[in-house]
């Protein structure tokens, strides 16, 4: 090779001066894109992360909403998996057809489902069906069709149908409690939502997922209630009978474990009638049954002669009076009292005992027990009771009830509240302060939860009544079955213990009381020997000319109440004549 | 001793190996049915056409660069090298020869073999203007003597490219006008073509509707991130992700079918979320000793063809990179020009590997041209002394 010409060395030096001046400016050039790459790791355009879109997916992993069972564990509530079908309009690749193809594969009216999409054609979620049969999950997961989706959903299923279905209460589109148990326990049954979060290519498929990606689902708590299922049944078909039998607005009953507290079966059915004024009225009940409003804590009544039991304890345990002691009842007429007010008894019973008082029902024998006590002594034996308190059972809208105050407290609420007038309670409240006499005179918790064996050794108790009290009361009330007002009620099987009551039923505005318009209640708790049980029956607004006394209309009803329940707990029947039959007929 | 070109060797085999690795890494599917071995990376396609573009760049390296300048006649291949490339150019239009990919004919098929024929043009190209300048070099400050002649002919094939590959054509001009410029042409003179270099930029971008969609997508990427904004917002987002650190080798997210071409153009994103700054550093630093490596080469060279030649290669590869990396973090719009070397690619990197082969080569020749020239030198012990020269 030869060396270079003068003219291509100076080519070649103008190459070289150029090239180094384009290599630097490459280099300098590349450096500024380095830098450009930190700029964009340590600062990126906020912009950039909300466009480009998030590559992590999360699917939700559904826990089951916990089952409500009654207390023997039969399935009250459950809940399991379903889907819901929607279409994403913008996914479809026709719609015009979309509708055939769907209604071809789940075996439904296509001009329906048009009627759905074609008006939210715009948007990217249309509900087709809330809820698929399986054969159709499967026809439309076979079909894969474009643009139709099925959404996992959890459906709650009621196996008992309407069978304390305003106990129960129902959940709502969210699968959260709107009414009933459904919402009192809401907290223990809602479940806790897993979800899986991965990373995921563009195709969605799950690429990976970090350790701390899986967060399990958890299921809500059982919960299980006092219910029992059986005894509902019992009560629901008995109620139904008798508000029927009696054309009655309604009806109310309560069967409480006198033991536990707890309440076995509770029921409270409305019967609009045609014709009537001023009936009680539940539109929420109208829309649903669970949706009603559980009249047996929302809406007292005045408890009439039912109420009696509790001021005779009192006044007796206070030695406003003894049991044989004979006090002035008039044997015709009314009693007049030292006020002047006029008591009439239903059936005059002239130098009652304090005993009779209470097996006859005088209206005027209490009357003159009021008078001895003070209008603190009164205030304070219903506040011990529970009355003018709630139970706090967890029943939602529970009101306390209707006791007038110590302000407005006269004469006339001093001898009107021990007949169970000038006072209303509720069906709760009364079992509550009922099963006072059918236990050691303490008053129980009221509760809707099943009790377990440690909870039942805990159970903190208030006393009411001292035992030999309660006793009395206890023995004057089985003497109603066989003596007085609840003789209609009498059990073959089981010696009960109650007390019968018929109130006027009060107008609406508060301006006195319908004319022969009643609210007829029986409360009682067998077996007399070893209580278990207290029931009570209020019979709204029977039709009179049917019927309205506690004893007649309500009695009987408590009565075969108590007797089919107590022969399903296996209580034995302790009715004398039950006992030794043979004896009875030996000549 | 270890010379610029035994750099340019080792820089190119680390590149293609590097290159293997991220492509296979970028290459990864979360199909079951696609499962990759380290045996697949070491014997795969990737790895068989790095080994072909390492024999190619041996090969170059015994090849006398000056033969190319001094043949003449039939023998001198630059006139076959301009028949040659316009040919190939126009063979793309050609059915059943020419192919239609992503929208664009670049692509032919003879039987088994397939390449883009701008890749071939873009190097030849090289070897024509260094040829011209180093002929010429007398009239290269002129107009039509030494300027217009060579950029008719890289008028014709950057037109033919233009057609359907603007980015390659705009990368051809961009070197050729540089080469042209250090072989002598005068400023002024490319300034007299800038107008008609850009109306003709201008008219590629306004009549064709991609292009214009690429122009809107690099002023607003976010007008439309679905859409025309996609591939720069995800190349982006795939440089931006992993933190400084990166993801780790293989751990890249944006591969799995968000970044679109993820082996090819965009492989320097891939980098750039798999090892961080590092790996993006790494990968700058090795293409800047590059140019550094050939620049030495060249200005050590002992004829102006090998100093335009070789500098041609270097504005070429060192271009090409540049936007590439531009494209890539968002500063240039998007173009289909791969990163040498490194993106997946099997004509381009023989031929990138070739060319540097003969920057090898270059260097070889100028040190045994300077070593002959330092034995030709009389040494102490032969030269004859004073005393035996002067006269007495």
């Amino acid at each position: 090779m030869t060396g270079p010409q003068p003219l291509h060395e100076r080519q070649m030096q103008r190459a070289t001066a150029w090239g180094r001046v384009m290599v630097i400016g490459m280099i300098l050039l590349m450096g500024f894109q380095l830098a450009r790459v930190v700029q964009l790791k340590i600062s990126p355009n906020e912009k950039l992360a909300a466009h480009v879109g998030s590559t992590m997916s999360s699917r939700p992993e559904f826990a089951k909403r916990g089952d409500v069972v009654d207390r023997r564990g039969r399935v009250v509530a459950t809940s399991s998996l379903g889907y819901r079908l929607f279409v994403d309009p913008k996914l479809v690749h026709d719609l015009g057809t979309i509708a055939a193809e769907i209604a071809e594969a789940i075996d439904a009216d296509p001009v329906e489902i048009d009627r759905e999409i074609i008006p939210r054609r715009d948007r990217r979620y249309v509900v087709i069906r809330h809820l698929l049969e399986d054969w159709q999950v499967d026809a439309i997961r076979r079909a894969n069709i474009r643009g139709v989706g099925l959404q996992p959903r959890l459906v709650r299923h009621y196996p008992n149908g309407e069978l304390a279905a305003g106990l129960i209460g129902m959940v709502g589109f969210e699968h959260t409690g709107l009414g009933g148990m459904e919402h009192r326990f809401d907290q223990q049954l809602e479940p806790q939502s897993g979800r899986l979060t991965y990373l995921r290519d563009a195709r969605q498929r799950a690429l990976w997922i970090e350790p701390t990606g899986y967060e399990p689902g958890r299921s809500g708590e059982t919960v299980q209630l006092s219910l029992d299922l059986v005894i509902q049944e019992i009560v629901e078909r008995h109620m139904q009978n008798v508000v029927a039998s009696h054309n009655a607005g309604g009806g109310r009953m309560v069967v409480l474990d006198s033991q536990t507290g707890e309440v076995l079966a509770l029921t409270d059915i409305l019967n609009p009638r045609e014709g009537w004024e001023e009936q009680t009225e539940d539109p929420m009940r109208e829309r649903h049954p669970a949706l009603g409003r559980n009249r047996c804590v929302t809406d007292p009544y005045e408890p009439g002669s039912t109420f009696k039991p509790f001021i005779w304890a009192v006044a007796t345990e206070l030695g406003k009076v003894t049991l044989d002691e004979r006090l002035d009842t008039p044997a015709v007429g009314v009693y007049r009292t030292s006020r002047g007010r006029r008591i009439r008894d239903a059936f005059n019973h002239g130098n009652a005992t304090w005993h009779d008082v209470m097996t006859k029902s005088l209206n005027s024998g209490m009357a003159i027990v009021a008078e001895r006590m003070s209008k603190q002594q009164m205030q304070e034996a219903i506040a011990r009771f529970g009355f003018g308190q709630r139970t706090n059972c967890g029943l939602p809208g529970e009101s306390p009830g209707i006791v007038t105050s110590p302000r407005a407290w006269n004469h006339y609420t001093q001898t009107s509240v021990p007949m169970g007038h000038e006072i209303a309670v509720t069906p709760m409240q009364m079992v509550q302060a009922f099963a006072v006499f059918a236990r050691d005179g303490t008053l129980p918790r009221v509760r809707l939860t099943a009790l377990g064996p440690e909870e039942r050794a805990l159970e903190v108790t208030n006393r009411v009544l001292s035992e030999e009290i309660t006793r009395k009361t206890r023995r004057a009330m089985r003497d109603v079955m066989t003596e007085g007002t609840g003789r209609r009620a009498q059990s073959e099987k089981y010696q009960l213990f109650s007390k019968s009551g018929t109130a006027q039923l009060p107008k609406r505005d508060g301006g006195g009381y319908h004319e022969r318009r009643y609210v007829a209640s029986f409360i009682a708790g067998a077996p007399y020997t070893d209580p278990r049980i207290v029931v009570l029956c209020v019979i709204d607004d029977p039709d009179p000319e049917i019927g309205y006394f506690g004893g007649a209309v309500a009695g009987p009803v408590v009565r075969d109440v108590i007797d089919e329940v107590l022969i399903y707990l296996g209580v034995e029947p302790d009715q004398p004549d039950i006992e030794q039959p043979m004896v009875l007929r030996r000549p | 001793m270890l010379r610029a070109g035994h750099g340019i060797i080792l820089i190119v085999i680390t590149l293609l190996t590097f290159g293997v690795l991220m492509v296979s890494s970028a290459g990864l599917s979360v199909d079951p049915s696609r499962t990759v071995s380290v045996a697949d990376v070491i014997w795969g396609r990737q790895a068989k056409l790095a080994i072909m573009a390492v024999i190619a760049m041996l090969v170059a390296m015994h090849i006398p660069t000056m033969w190319f300048y001094r043949a003449r006649g039939v023998n001198s291949p630059i006139p076959w090298l301009v028949v040659g490339s316009i040919g190939l150019l126009l063979l793309v239009h050609v059915p059943e020869i020419g192919r239609e990919i992503n929208g664009a004919r670049r692509w032919i098929f003879f039987g088994p073999i397939n390449f883009q024929p701008s890749e071939v043009a873009k190097w030849a190209l090289l070897f024509v203007l260094a040829w011209h300048a180093a002929r010429r070099a007398g009239v290269m400050g002129r107009f039509f003597t030494g300027f217009v002649p060579p950029m008719i002919i890289v008028c014709i094939i950057c037109a033919l490219i233009g057609t359907e590959d603007l980015g390659t054509a705009v990368l051809v001009g961009a070197v050729s006008v540089g080469v042209l410029i250090a072989a002598g042409t005068k400023i002024w003179q490319v300034a007299l073509l800038i107008p008609a270099g850009l109306a003709a930029a201008a008219m590629a971008i306004f009549t064709s509707t991609y292009r214009m969609n690429r122009v809107h997508a690099f002023f607003d990427p976010f007008q439309d991130p679905q859409g025309i904004g996609y591939h720069v917002l995800q190349s982006m987002a795939a440089v931006s992700g992993g933190g400084l650190a990166g993801r780790g080798l293989g751990n890249s997210v944006q591969k799995f079918g968000y970044l679109p071409e993820a082996t090819t153009d965009f492989i320097y994103a891939i980098i750039c979320e798999e090892l961080g700054v590092a790996g993006a550093a790494v990968v700058i630093c090795l293409y800047a000793l590059l140019l550094i490596c050939g620049l030495s080469i060249i200005a050590r060279a002992v004829h102006p063809f090998q100093r335009l030649l070789g500098l041609g290669i270097l504005l070429t590869i060192g271009m090409q990179a540049l936007i590439n990396l531009a494209v890539v973090t968002g500063t240039a719009p998007t173009k289909g020009i791969a990163l040498p070397l490194l993106s997946a690619g099997g004509t381009g990197w023989i031929l990138t590997a070739f060319c540097l082969g003969l920057l090898v080569s270059i260097d070889r020749e100028s040190t045994e041209l300077a070593e002959e020239r330092i034995a030709t030198i009389p040494s102490e012990d032969t030269a004859p002394t004073a005393a035996e020269t002067s006269p007495a």
